[in-house]
């Protein structure tokens, strides 16, 4: 053997060596059993900063690596209980408050979480006006002027609060439950600001939390992968040692990774999918109500829609048990109130059976039996969760035909459907609403309050009786009372702007090795409590 | 004129050519009636959010101002903020380029070993089999839509055959090497971690030859109608007199002068690669430049818009000046003035 070839060999084998040592060196990873791989579109989210992340992706990711001052238990979004406050007093109807922490509590470094970080926190809510989840606290009357007096420490583990508006207290405590006031450590934080931007660039793609996860590398469209907090003592640590998201934008992608065990969980697969999986031993599926509603908005300013014997009459003229069981093929329930099933205030009243004779009749009365045409905006992608959004228009533009009414599709991206949708220029628009937080103030508000010009306001609905009683209900107890209320607007929005098609079902299909898979709004999959086998 | 002073005059008719580009590309993206703070902010954020937002991205000024604001920051190197997620687009860009720069190298390899060998096979073979199933590789690459390429590509070798793994740049379980270039092959390379490598070259292998694919064609049809022209020369012919072997004859004489407008194709192929491969990188969701360029276009993120499309102006412009001075290299014939 030459030199210059003997060289080569034990040059590469040190290179082998080194290399061997520099991985086994590097960071802990984890195998199959311990990792839980989700195939999802995960592009809809745009940064993991808690005080700024909205989206579907982006807060289900911060709910895992952020305390809150409170949490709702699994699966029951009816009464929050403390996570990192042990309890709280309040006073003058929710618009003064004192909360008290639990002590020896730690940040993912090792930091201990104080008062001042959760006061750091709600002001980085309130100061950086241009989060879009931010709103959720400022709805309160907080605002960067008032938010350093009305929000203070007091002490290591005591915060006290002053909401400026008369708010509902189950809704500022569900609020509290919300990602937006995820817990961030203050000390790291403030290291990482850079131009007065409250380090929300830093955020962006890192984190500073104290929930069971940190986060391990984003790649945004790509991979979003977490692992288990070292340092995390508000509960017993998780058996799922690493998360990964893997972004699968097309459906049957995700649908054949869940099958040959490339992913364990699968989201957003369609219904027809769906019912290809049953019967599958490997496969489970996991149907929860989602508080959400599939809507269609009708413009009260247009011609034909402004008459609410028309509004009456299309809503009769929906065919939503066969939308349901046929379209939906059952992942959803007939829902026709603005306020879903799960929330106080819901009921199951379905005033709107399908029939066509009485909408011609309504239409009739209204001086359109000839009928008139229309334009719906509809949105490109899926609609509640499992259903092309484009079907749906076709079902609901055949039913409107029956009683003349002809309804031209207009399909577009969200972002051109939204700008038109706020610029009050739709005439029909369907679309979805889903959960901020479990308080129906969170539902009444846009859908009946035109005031906080959201959906109503888009669709020229102005009525001030329909303001005054979602006004009069936000501030209120989850009492009878309340809930009378509720039922008052539900009767009143009869012939409003709004005909709730459905309340979709979420449905997850995910790899028989997991155990205790649970989902809910709030706490999105809980992959603490996940087992993997 | 000499070299330099013609590489001088070549950037300084690129700064012109991006300008216009920076121009045509800001007024298209404002023609569109679509408010891109929605994008943003999303449906439930209440309208005093979106005019926050509008009024800190200075959407709310007059357009010439914000071209004039726009052409001040990228004279002074910042490329603005995304509207999608408040981000500097150069820190976006930063994060999508080196993947589309990793696939378009690799996509170009494929293009150069492959295209030029079938090229060269189908001119020395000419008119016999070997010559048919290479010309048929090639009207292959070039008329096959490459959506089409890569659904049949993954669906036999991922998922028939089970070869080749799928989407991604790297399996679920195989963790990113160290972020030093952004490109994984690299990473993993440098920082020596040879699972993560292996995995990795593995991911690249079926986004690689799909794009590269039609370029391939392109090359191969360049190199056989160059090689056959060249072939046929006084000097092959001479040379082949000599006694040479007929190797010798064509990869030391003939193919280099018939390399000089496959130099052009093969420039040109790697600016087209470069330029984002959308549908590519979609269908093996590989975290490139064209996905993201396709993401601010949907979204009209102007910023981002405006950044990926310069991006790629300077790109295609920069490969088109490398290869015409290339050429004095591989044409000594070649001058310039």
């Amino acid at each position: 053997m030459s030199r210059r070839a003997l060289m080569a060999i034990l040059s590469g084998a040190a290179l082998l060596m080194a290399g061997a040592g520099t991985a086994a060196a590097g960071s802990v990873t984890y195998g199959p059993n311990n990792t839980v791989i989700v195939a999802q579109d995960i592009s809809d989210a745009i940064t993991l900063d808690p005080q700024v992340a909205y989206e579907f992706t982006s807060v289900a990711a911060a709910h895992l690596m952020y305390s809150t001052l409170t949490q709702f238990p699994l699966e029951n979004l009816t009464k929050p209980e403390g996570e990192v406050a042990t309890s709280w007093t309040e006073t003058d109807n929710g618009q003064n408050w004192v909360f008290h922490l639990r002590k020896g509590l730690k940040f993912w470094n090792g930091d201990p979480l104080t008062s001042a970080d959760v006061v750091y926190s709600l002001e980085r809510a309130v100061d950086i006006t241009t989060s879009p989840a931010g709103w959720l606290v400022t709805q309160t009357g907080l605002t960067p002027q008032n938010v350093a007096q009305d929000i203070k420490a007091v002490g290591p583990y005591e915060v006290t609060m002053h909401l400026p508006q008369a708010f509902a207290p189950g809704a500022w405590l569900a609020i509290l439950a919300n990602s937006v006031t995820g817990i961030v450590d203050m000390k790291v934080v403030e290291q990482h600001v850079v131009k007065g931007d409250y380090g929300s660039h830093w955020l962006y793609d890192h984190s500073a939390g104290s929930g069971p996860y940190v986060l391990q590398q984003w790649q945004p469209a790509q991979v979003l992968s977490m692992t288990a907090n070292p340092n995390y003592n508000l509960g017993p640590a998780p058996q799922v040692k690493r998360v990964v998201w893997q972004e699968m934008s097309d459906t049957t992608t995700r649908l054949d990774a869940l099958q040959r065990g490339n992913a364990d969980v699968a989201i957003g697969l369609t219904a027809a999918q769906l019912a290809s999986l049953k019967g599958n031993p490997n496969v489970k599926i996991l149907k929860v109500p989602q508080i959400a509603q599939v809507y269609m908005g009708m413009n009260v300013g247009v011609p034909g829609l402004n008459n609410p014997l028309v509004r009456e009459a299309i809503k009769y003229a929906i065919d939503y048990p066969a939308i349901v069981k046929d379209l939906v093929q059952g992942d959803g329930i007939e829902e026709q109130g603005i306020i879903p099933k799960g929330i106080f205030g819901y009921s199951p009243s379905l005033p709107f059976g399908y029939n066509v004779a009485k909408a011609k009749a309504l239409m009739k009365k209204a001086g359109y039996a000839k009928g008139f045409t229309v334009s719906m905006l509809v949105p490109t992608g899926t609609i509640g969760n499992t259903v092309s959004a484009e079907a749906l228009a076709e079902v609901i533009k055949s039913d409107l035909a029956a009683i003349n009414v002809n309804v031209n599709l207009k399909l577009m991206q969200s972002s051109a459907l939204y700008s038109q949708y706020r610029a009050q220029t739709a005439q029909l628009v369907l679309a979805e609403w889903e959960l901020d937080y479990p308080d129906p103030q969170d539902f009444a508000g846009p859908f009946a309050d035109y005031t906080d010009k959201s959906l109503i306001w888009r669709l020229k609905d102005y009525s001030k009786p329909l303001s005054l009683l979602a006004q009069k209900a936000a501030t209120m107890q989850d009492t009878p009372a309340r809930a009378a209320l509720y039922t008052q607007l539900f009767n009143d929005m009869k012939t409003g702007p709004f005909a709730i098609i459905y309340q979709p079902d979420e449905v997850i299909a995910y790899s028989s090795k997991l155990g205790h898979v649970t989902y809910d709004d709030v706490n999105n999959i809980d992959f603490q409590n996940m087992s993997k086998s | 004129m000499g070299f330099f002073a013609y590489a001088i005059r070549r950037v300084a008719l690129m700064v012109l050519v991006l300008l216009g580009v920076t121009a045509i590309t800001f007024v298209l993206t404002h023609v569109v009636p679509v408010n891109p703070v929605l994008a943003y902010v999303g449906d439930h954020a209440p309208q005093s959010v979106v005019v926050a937002v509008e009024k800190q991205m200075g959407l709310n000024l007059p357009l010439p101002e914000q071209y004039a604001v726009y052409l001040w920051n990228l004279v002074h190197g910042n490329l603005g903020t995304s509207i999608a997620n408040q981000q500097p687009v150069s820190y976006d860009l930063g994060l999508y380029l080196p993947a589309t720069l990793e696939l378009s190298t690799a996509a170009l390899l494929v293009v150069i070993v492959v295209g030029m060998a079938t090229g060269v096979v189908s001119a020395l073979y000419r008119n016999t089999w070997i010559d048919q199933i290479a010309r048929l590789f090639a009207l292959g690459g070039v008329s096959l839509p490459v959506f089409f390429t890569a659904l049949v590509f993954l669906g036999v070798f991922y998922v028939l055959l089970g070869w080749l793994p799928g989407p991604g740049q790297l399996g679920p379980y195989t963790v990113a090497p160290p972020h030093i270039t952004g490109m994984v092959v690299v990473d993993a390379l440098l920082s020596g971690d040879w699972s993560t490598l292996g995995d990795a070259l593995r991911h690249l292998v079926l986004p690689a030859v799909v794009l590269g694919w039609a370029s391939t064609g392109v090359v191969a049809r360049m190199v056989r109608s160059s090689l056959l022209e060249v072939l046929g020369a006084d000097y092959v012919r001479t040379a082949r007199a000599k006694g040479l072997a007929e190797r010798t004859v064509v990869l030391r004489h003939a193919l280099r002068n018939a390399l000089i407008p496959t130099l052009t194709v093969v420039g040109l192929s790697y600016g087209s690669l470069l330029q984002g491969a959308v549908l590519t990188e979609t269908i093996f969701a590989w975290p490139g430049i064209g996905r993201f360029a396709t993401a601010s276009v949907t979204d009209l993120d102007v910023p981002a818009v405006l950044g990926v499309t310069l991006v790629a102006a300077i790109i295609y412009s920069f490969v088109n000046l490398i290869v015409d001075l290339l050429y004095a290299g591989v044409d000594p014939r070649i001058s310039y003035g």
